[in-house]
């Protein structure tokens, strides 16, 4: 993977303009799943978890007929006992990761990331797949709004990859082996500060999709929940909504 | 506590045994991480609902059949109601029952296996060309001993003398293993090497199926690669490719780079 940078220095304001104009324009989108141009990232679903939502679905619609046409009351019973033991099957099978996106679509926060490296095709307007790549971003309302200094820390650690780890703090050795295996999704890791991070400065593995861009501003911008690691919890903005936000 | 290996290996040497150990300490660590990641990613393809094709069949009537019972409740509390609801947890519980075990040994090797290393002994001809309709057979020494497994030029030169003898099929053991490239079984349970020629007894013969596409560029132009392996193979399928570059990383990759190996060396 290569460290992708970005040229411009945009002031702290800018960054904080900037987001709040995609926290308005996503307001209305906050109960879809995924909104509306927005690309499906969860993981694979499988044939089964499909059928289990098609009988919930079919299961209250004939909840409502058997309401229409009056029982008395068995069919219903039944029918509640089925849908029970369906939701429970559902829970067994289902992705674990299809709530948490629930929950960043309706709670996440909109951040000014730094790219700290990318697969070598990221952002190419030929690319024709998603790729993955690394990000930090930070909750800290200083660190956060201040791109250079982001940008700063994803240098740093970018440097980490190549370097020997045996003498690094656990916490600084694990990224570095994060960084240099490239495998993803991991959980999101939290930045120390002996290498710039304020409290809530994380680093986190997003995917890239075609179309996918930087802001006006040269950052990336991403929605993330502020607590829990699952990967689920931070998703890049798509290049589509970055237009349609004319950011 | 995440365990991460103490330090890239830019270049590692084949022939030097302390960093063939650590580039092997490092593809032990990136399994790790693998097993940690969400699945489908880098051990292979889970095969899931489709391990089983009667199985898959049965639970693709599923859905349909507790669709029926639902529709059913409308109508009536009578046996077609129950015959329905029956038919659906049946359909269901048996399709998955049928497809567990091979769910369990994909399970199981992705979660136990260990590293290894290999060196091919002969593989289908198809396998070097761009097209092909079944998969090729691939057939292979690999050692979970420690010693031999860091020292590679011993190891790729037991993959020679294998590839040698063979078709003079010299001995038993050669004998049974020119068999199994001949009828290209993928079946039979590993075949251990003779301590004499291995120096140990962890080192086996085994054939596979495997998806050129699917493997690292290395593959199959150079002898040495890597496999997953139960710690005491007793079935062809405990045995596995490791096919994702990513747990090669590019230590491992500079490792089987050092031994190119013509594709008429090892026509089957």
């Amino acid at each position: 993977m290569n460290q992708v940078t970005t040229a411009p220095r945009p002031e702290t304001g800018e960054v904080a303009q900037l987001l709040q104009r995609l926290e308005q324009e996503f307001a209305g989108m906050r109960k879809e799943n995924p909104p509306d141009g927005w690309p499906e990232e969860s993981e694979h679903v499988s044939f089964l978890v499909l059928s289990l939502e098609l009988l919930r679905l079919v299961g209250v619609v004939v909840l409502v007929l058997l309401g229409v046409f009056g029982t008395d009351g068995t069919e219903v019973v039944i029918l509640l006992v089925a849908l029970g033991l369906l939701e429970g099957g559902y829970r067994l099978v289902r992705p674990l990761d299809r709530p948490l996106r629930k929950k960043l679509y309706r709670k996440g926060r909109f951040l000014h990331a730094a790219l700290v490296q990318g697969n070598p095709q990221a952002f190419d307007p030929e690319l024709d797949e998603a790729v993955p790549g690394t990000v930090v971003y930070s909750f800290d309302a200083q660190l956060g709004t201040d791109p250079e200094a982001l940008n700063a820390v994803a240098s740093r650690l970018y440097s980490l990859r190549e370097q020997d780890r045996s003498d690094m703090p656990e916490e600084v050795g694990a990224l570095a082996w994060r960084l240099y295996h490239e495998m993803c999704p991991n959980p999101r890791q939290a930045v120390p500060a002996s290498l710039g991070g304020a409290p809530g400065t994380w680093v986190a593995d997003v995917t890239i999709h075609p179309g996918d861009r930087f802001t006006a501003l040269g950052g990336l911008a991403l929605l993330a929940l502020p607590a829990g690691d699952h990967w689920a919890g931070t998703q890049l903005v798509p290049g589509a909504f970055l237009d349609r936000a004319g950011v | 506590m995440i365990v991460f290996p103490a330090a890239p290996i830019p270049n590692p040497a084949a022939g030097d045994i302390a960093q063939v150990r650590a580039v092997a300490a490092e593809m032990e660590a990136r399994l790790e991480v693998a097993r940690s990641l969400p699945a489908n990613r880098y051990l292979g393809q889970h095969p899931g609902l489709t391990a089983h094709a009667f199985g898959f069949l049965l639970i693709l009537a599923f859905p349909l059949l507790a669709c029926a019972a639902m529709v059913a409740l409308l109508f009536t509390l009578g046996p077609v109601l129950w015959i329905l609801a029956a038919a659906a947890v049946l359909t269901l519980v048996v399709g998955l029952l049928l497809g567990l075990p091979e769910n369990r040994r994909f399970t199981r090797l992705r979660g136990e296996g260990k590293w290894a290393p290999a060196v091919w002994i002969a593989v289908d001809e198809s396998a070097f060309g761009d097209e092909w309709e079944d998969l090729p057979v691939g057939h292979l020494i690999f050692t979970l001993d420690p010693d031999l497994g860091a020292d590679l030029p011993r190891l790729v030169a037991l993959g020679e003398r294998i590839r040698s003898e063979r078709r003079a099929a010299t001995s038993g053991v050669v004998q049974e293993i020119q068999q199994r490239i001949d009828f290209g079984e993928v079946e039979t349970p590993p075949l251990l090497l003779p301590a004499e020629w291995s120096g140990n007894t962890k080192t086996w013969f085994t054939s596979m199926e495997f998806a050129p596409p699917f493997l690292p560029d290395a593959l199959p132009g150079q002898a040495l690669f890597f496999v997953l392996s139960m710690p005491v193979p007793t079935a062809a399928w405990q045995v596995a490719l490791l096919q994702s570059t990513c747990l090669w990383g590019d230590s491992g990759e500079a490792l089987a780079y050092a031994y190119p190996l013509d594709a008429a060396e090892v026509a089957a």
